[in-house]
């Protein structure tokens, strides 16, 4: 009974392992339709570049571009620190936008930063769709 | 003296030596918070600074104000921010663990004051009196937080003279 009672509560833990890592392992394409799906349902890769490659007053930094570099698949420099900044766009670092918790925070800072104000989730949407959609 | 005695006075006078940058140089590796999350957070704009460059009270008043850091917004959840503060603190620049040349430098700091930059910190401007303007404003450098420029292993605590690389 006592090891049967182990070897379910090791299956639990395992299964319960297995469902939280491919959660974390969220697709590009999953969170993208999140994130359209959270815009009304749409999202534009022209809005999205006008935005990543737009000047603006609001904030502390002019331009997406201005530390994501003009081309997402190219390494930036951190306008302030100068510490590189890994391309944004997945087609030259997979690893972005894998991780939604990851998503919403680097936009809040960066909207914030270069706006001045939090983006709509239209903006996000669309923003997404630019970086993902860079070849 | 008994010879135990001798010896373990000369390991501590040894130590302190080798830990007191008299020959300009950081001998050992700076103790870094234990959470992934530091590098993780704290790295991905500048680099991670080990703890023991900035007195805790410093610390607190950074991880205090995380959406008004330096004019950028570097928020963290509460509880990301709390688990990283008290591994900042615990390794702070005036406490037990920190290198002595970096506590004593500290200590002349009034307490009222709290410094803010690490880049400010008299430690900073002693290990680096030897740096022409010209090569800070090397566009690879780009900033004086920027440390992993010419030691690639500063998020790791490595400061290592024999480590350095300066770019072109």
């Amino acid at each position: 009974m006592h090891h049967l009672a182990n070897y379910i509560k090791r299956t639990i833990g395992v299964l319960f392992m297995a469902v939280s890592l491919s959660a974390r392992a969220e697709t590009q394409m999953e969170i993208l339709a999140q994130l359209q799906a959270e815009a009304g349902g749409s999202a534009s890769t022209e809005r999205g570049r006008q935005l990543y490659q737009g000047r603006f007053q609001g904030g502390q930094a002019e331009s997406c571009a201005t530390c994501h570099t003009v081309n997402p698949k190219d390494s930036g420099r951190h306008a302030r620190t100068g510490k590189t900044v890994e391309p944004l766009a997945p087609a030259a670092n997979p690893e972005r936008f894998t991780d939604r918790a990851k998503v919403e925070k680097w936009f809040r800072r960066n909207c914030n930063e270069v706006l001045g104000r939090l983006c709509t989730p239209q903006e996000k949407a669309d923003f997404a769709a630019y970086v993902l959609s860079v070849r | 003296m008994s010879h135990r005695r001798l010896h373990r006075l000369l390991c501590a006078a040894f130590t302190l030596l080798a830990q007191t940058a008299l020959a300009g140089e950081l001998a050992t590796v700076l103790p870094m918070p234990a959470s992934p999350l530091y590098v993780k957070e704290c790295g991905s704009c500048h680099t991670a600074y080990a703890p023991t460059y900035l007195p805790a009270r410093s610390w607190r008043k950074l991880m205090g104000e995380l959406e008004r850091h330096f004019g950028g917004d570097a928020g963290l959840e509460l509880e990301e921010r709390q688990l990283l503060l008290a591994q900042l603190e615990t390794l702070a620049g005036d406490t037990p663990r920190s290198v002595p040349a970096i506590a004593a430098r500290d200590a002349r700091i009034p307490p009222a004051q709290t410094p803010e930059r690490v880049t400010g910190m008299p430690f900073f401007a002693f290990m680096h009196d030897e740096v022409p303007a010209a090569i800070w404003a090397r566009p690879k450098i780009g900033s004086k937080s920027n440390c992993g420029a010419c030691h690639p292993r500063a998020d790791e605590g490595r400061y290592f003279e024999r480590e350095i690389r300066i770019p072109k």
